[in-house]
């Protein structure tokens, strides 16, 4: 399932109908007149936006359709740790017991889209930034070390989304 | 309702408050990226649910949701940057020794 | 309310960074409680838009600041 590149008009229309969506959403409203202006700004805006919106390098290319049923509980998943998060979050603050620190994880994922996902929940997870990505390589600060083992903490923190993660971007 | 409505409000608010605590006790930069990022989004989110089981479902609601799901996408994207734009420009983590 | 300290007081420009990125955050719920308390949509416009603004300018501002020498 291989697309050279996506025509000028397949770029339009994705964008157009994103736009158009989101339109619809705001305004709620099903009269001509702001059907209408929405119509004519989603398509200028998509005329002029359409590079940057879809762009082709390699995203588009090893693009199976993630699987929308297991975002359901990845999202419960993400709500949990981030309520879990903050507690520790504010353990911390109240007890200033820290001991932060660099360390590097790899993933196993290697679709971009599903990297940038990984990254913002563990930035959500309890104690955990990230800092850096570099291709296959996540650079993370740790607010309180406990193992400087590279397996046991890649265990520790990355525990749950990356299973559902992949199962979505398989 | 009511209760748990005001029991999400009083939850939003501890966590705001302990995130604002924890940006002034924090000592540097990347320390100060986790109540920040994690604490504001866990505080709003608390009180949007709170205020979802307050006001019922309605188009205020829908708004709210949306408003909800920009900020859980945002501000990890830009605790993200503040953190790449601080070891870029070469400040040291500070360490407990 | 005390993010105005930590922005007024940080050493460097990032720790200022932080403080406006979670004020950004706590005036953003300020005016959607105000948008229910008065029940108009107009509020929770204001909101989304004041949070995207907030978005923006911190990663705009990151950005110029990256790569810069700090003077204390």
């Amino acid at each position: 399932m291989k697309f050279k590149s996506l025509s000028l008009i397949n770029k339009i229309l994705i964008t157009f109908f994103f736009l158009m969506f989101t339109w619809l959403l705001f305004t709620f409203s099903l009269d001509p007149f702001s059907l209408l202006l929405g119509v004519i700004f989603s398509f200028l805006i998509a005329l002029l936006t359409c590079d940057y919106f879809v762009q082709d390098d390699g995203v588009i290319q090893q693009c199976h359709l993630p699987r929308f049923q297991y975002l359901i509980p990845y999202v419960f998943v993400l709500l949990f740790e981030i309520f879990l998060g903050s507690l520790f979050v504010v353990y911390y603050v109240i007890t200033m017991r820290i001991k932060p620190g660099l360390l590097k994880l790899k993933t196993k994922l290697n679709s971009r889209f599903a990297q940038v996902l990984l990254a913002n929940s563990i930035t959500l997870t309890p104690g955990t930034v990230t800092v850096d990505i570099q291709d296959q390589e996540l650079l993370v600060h740790w607010l309180n070390v406990k193992t400087n083992e590279v397996t046991q903490a890649e265990k520790m923190i990355k525990a749950g989304f990356e299973k559902w993660l992949g199962r979505m971007f398989y | 309702m009511t209760i748990a409505a005001n029991f999400f409000f009083g939850l939003g608010v501890f966590f705001m408050f302990f995130g604002v605590l924890g940006i002034i006790r924090f000592p540097d930069i990347y320390t100060r990226l986790h109540p920040a990022g994690k604490a504001g989004v866990a505080g709003l989110l608390s009180v949007f649910i709170g205020l979802i089981l307050y006001a019922g479902f309605s188009l205020i609601t829908l708004r709210i949701i949306l408003i909800a799901i920009f900020i859980v996408i945002t501000s990890p994207v830009a605790a993200h940057a503040i953190a790449r734009g601080a070891i870029e420009s070469g400040i040291k983590p500070w360490k407990n020794d | 309310m005390l993010c105005l300290v930590q922005i007024l007081r940080g050493p460097t420009h990032f720790d200022r960074l932080v403080g406006l990125n979670l004020m950004v955050a706590n005036i953003t719920a300020i005016i959607v409680v105000l948008g229910v308390y008065y029940n108009h949509l107009v509020y929770l416009d204001v909101a989304l838009v004041y949070a995207i603004l907030g978005f923006v300018s911190v990663i705009a501002i990151s950005k110029y600041l990256t790569g810069r020498e700090l003077h204390q």
